[in-house]
């Protein structure tokens, strides 16, 4: 049945048809101007909430990956530091090996070698003072000073700097010198300063044993050494590992965030097009059907 | 049948046209007024009077000017505009709060990061002392984020109560204007005056009155209505009840010192807050205690276990100056409570940055505590409770979940309310369309009725020439 139209209902009804389309018209401009399709919560409250925690998640992670990055290069530090002890001690050992290859070793020989060993062990004892950021890598969480002073005597302690590669995962990125070098905590570990201190008085007494007796501490702290680099070489695959987890959940966040939140261009421009057609339409409509004047004519 | 009868039918017809005019002229005038149901003359033929043993017509009269009006609809507009300005008034709130709380949700939780990311970056370089003072900065921030939020939501809560007292004003103009309204509607009648103006404005106020409060109306013989809001009676006839409010102590959600609704009818005022669940001041209330104070509650725990979780954890450690067992954050006590809005640094901490606690010991590179408090962040401590689960949040997911949850309810508020706008603009359009002025119709009765006065007028000059002829007829 045709219905009764007043003519203040002409006037709401034009107005509510200008209104509708005027604010489709300026939500689609909105979304075309910032390219969002989720600008508030109560837009889509689940995609918002898991587009919310991507962001934290990524923004503990950029932290995270700084500081597995800083773990990585003081491991590579230790390394470096380790490869080169590696060779001095094996440049001594050589030296060892030469002084005591014969039955009969004149005192001459020692003191030919003194010179050089002691040497070494200075640059040993240099080495094992090695700096990372102002910190020795070998003194614990003693950093504030050397780790071995110049008789070499240990200063630090057997604290573990650990680091927060990935979310819940820790690795230590230190390895302190009580362990690498002092050789405490492990099985037949061997005590490089006692060592090098047994081979000078050796070689500083003439004493054929003593030299001969440090040979095996040398060979041991060698041995503990590449130990020492076995689990740094480990820490840093967990690292790497880590730092390409942080690779991939990055761009798959950010892929998911510009999923839920990002507007599709096509179809906003499309929208906003279609929403502009119905807001001149609904202008011009009432414009055509709110000029009519029957009363005007009826009452002429 | 006498010549003079024919001047007085002719008399009757213009004076009844003219009325009819006037009713009509009124109508036009009032095409745009809010409220305004179109009149109508009620014209009727008067008794025929017998001349000469025959029935003869005696003209016209307005019987009465009736009001075009649905009292059906009235009673489902009234019924439907309680729904539409509690769902209204909740998604206007709501959709305000939501801006807020997304902002300040955004600031808290960049706040959080930066908090917990200065400690993770403390935690490899523990000897920098401008890291320490990096991780007591964005605590300050931090803390100010949570005061913050917490300053908002209460500022929110406060306005809301304002305008349940501003609402309650307005209900108490409105059933003041009604019950005299009522009075002036029975007297109408009584001296046989159609009241259709007054009528029209008394349910205009009653259509209004029902969008503030839940409103059951009921109409006696005489044209008085009796309103009952909640479960209390604020007009019956000429007498009205004023509403008043108070704050008082917490029960259920509401916290305390929040507006209750009393009404005073017997002198003593007697609380109704419960009984009111409609309307705009429903609206109000529900807003402020199903949304806003469940919002307060779940940013304070969010503040309580942050401060509790470092303190703890930092309580463990030593700072440079060697000494341990301080707080980070300052102690909020054993209660949840306003632990947003007192969040902030120790004195201690605020006062030296050498004083955080980065390691267990006082060895300058011990990093322990700095990780353990970093770790917090991963850590699911916080209870979802508010959303009915088992699992447990963590402090960002849980900050996340009190601004969704805020979305979540502004997203079904507006949805009520665009449908329930819909439901109202319906029957509003149905009003309109029944009681609505419509121009053109008018046009064509005042032609209608023009035409009439004319030919009535015409019939009265046929009748003088009657007269005249008589008269010459005696010359």
């Amino acid at each position: 049945m045709p219905s009764r139209i007043s003519t203040s209902q002409l006037f709401s009804n034009a107005q509510n048809h200008i209104t509708t389309a005027r604010e489709r018209e300026v939500s689609s401009a909105t979304k075309a101007a910032t390219q969002k399709e989720v600008t508030k919560p109560s837009q889509a409250p689940a995609q918002w909430t898991v587009a919310a925690n991507l962001k934290d998640d990524l923004s503990i992670r950029e932290t995270i990956a700084k500081n597995a990055k800083f773990a990585n290069s003081f491991l590579t530090a230790s390394d470096n530091t380790l490869a080169q002890l590696q060779e001095l001690v094996g440049r001594t050992h050589e030296l060892a090996i030469e002084a005591s290859g014969s039955a009969s070793v004149s005192p001459d020989q020692y003191y030919r070698v003194l010179p050089e060993v002691e040497g070494l062990f200075q640059n040993v004892l240099q080495a094992l003072n090695t700096e990372f950021g102002h910190r020795p890598i070998f003194g614990g969480y003693q950093s504030h000073q050397k780790a071995f002073d110049a008789e070499g005597r240990f200063m630090g302690d057997s604290g573990k700097i650990e680091v927060e590669i990935d979310r819940n995962l820790k690795v230590p990125v230190n390895l302190s010198g009580s362990q690498i070098v002092l050789g405490e905590g492990l099985q037949r570990g061997v005590n490089l300063i006692d060592t090098y201190q047994t081979l000078l008085s050796g070689l500083r007494e003439g004493d054929a044993e003593q030299v001969r007796a440090s040979l095996e501490g040398l060979t041991g702290v060698v041995d503990q050494f590449s130990l020492g680099r076995t689990q740094i070489a480990g820490a840093m695959t967990e690292i790497q590992k880590a730092l390409d987890s942080h690779q991939i959940q990055q761009e798959q966040g950010q892929k998911v965030i510009s999923e839920l939140e990002d507007a599709d261009p096509i179809k906003v421009f499309s929208d906003l097009t279609r929403d502009q057609t119905v807001l001149r339409a609904a202008i011009e409509t009432n414009r055509k059907v709110l000029n009519e004047d029957p009363v005007g004519t009826l009452l002429k | 049948m006498a010549v003079n009868d024919i001047l007085d039918v002719g008399q009757r017809g213009l004076q009844a046209q003219r009325q009819a005019l006037t009713t009509t002229s009124s109508n036009i005038a009032n095409a745009n007024t809010p409220g305004y149901s179109r009149q109508r003359a009620q014209l009727a033929n008067q008794p025929p009077q017998t001349v000469h043993g025959l029935p003869t017509g005696s003209g016209v009269e307005v019987k009465k000017v009736i009001r075009i009006h649905d009292d059906f609809v009235q009673k489902q507009l009234v019924d439907e505009n309680q729904s539409l300005g509690n769902v209204k008034i909740k998604a206007e709130t709501l959709s305000r709060f939501e801006a807020l709380t997304t902002q300040e949700g955004s600031n808290l939780n960049d706040s959080l990061n930066r908090f917990f990311n200065d400690f993770r970056e403390l935690s490899t370089n523990v000897e920098n002392p401008s890291l320490r003072n990096v991780v007591k900065g964005s605590a300050e921030s931090l803390a100010r984020a949570f005061n913050q939020m917490s300053s908002s939501l209460e500022s929110g809560r406060r306005e809301l109560d304002l305008r349940v007292g501003d609402a309650v004003n307005q209900i108490n103009i409105d059933v003041k204007e009604i019950a005299e309204l009522n009075n002036s509607i029975v007297q109408a009648q009584s001296r046989g005056e159609a009241p259709n103006e007054l009528m029209d404005r008394r349910d205009m106020l009653v259509r209004d009155l029902s969008q503030k409060v839940d409103l059951q109306v009921t109409e006696d013989q005489r044209g008085q209505v009796t309103l009952v809001a909640g479960n209390a009676v604020v007009v019956q006839g000429a007498d009205h009840f004023e509403l008043s409010v108070r704050r008082s102590a917490a029960a259920g959600e509401k916290a305390a010192g929040s507006m209750s609704i009393f009404v005073n009818s017997t002198g003593v005022p007697r609380e109704i807050t419960k009984s009111i669940k409609n309307g705009e001041l429903a609206g109000l209330m529900q807003a402020r205690d199903k949304v806003i104070n469940p919002a307060m509650q779940h940013l304070d725990k969010i503040a309580f276990s942050v401060a509790q979780k470092v303190n703890e954890a930092h309580s463990e450690g030593t700072g440079l100056d060697g000494v341990s067992n301080r707080k980070f954050f300052k102690e909020l006590g054993d209660k949840e409570e306003h632990a947003a809005f007192h969040f902030g640094l120790s004195d201690d901490i605020k006062q030296n940055h050498e004083l955080i606690a980065a390691g267990q010991s006082d060895a300058p590179g011990d990093n322990r505590i700095a990780l353990a408090i970093s770790e917090i962040q991963n850590e699911k401590i916080l209870p979802a409770t508010e959303l009915g689960g088992s699992v447990n949040f963590t402090i960002n997911e849980s900050v996340n979940n009190l601004v969704s949850q805020v979305g979540v309810n502004t997203q079904h508020e507006t949805q009520m309310f665009e449908h329930q706008r819909a439901i109202v603009d319906q029957l509003e359009n149905y009003r309109q369309s029944f009681s609505g002025v419509n121009l053109e119709e008018e046009a064509l009765d005042m032609i209608k009725y023009q035409t009439v006065f004319n030919a009535s007028a015409k019939a009265m000059k046929v009748g003088e020439s009657l007269l005249e002829t008589i008269l010459t007829l005696k010359d």
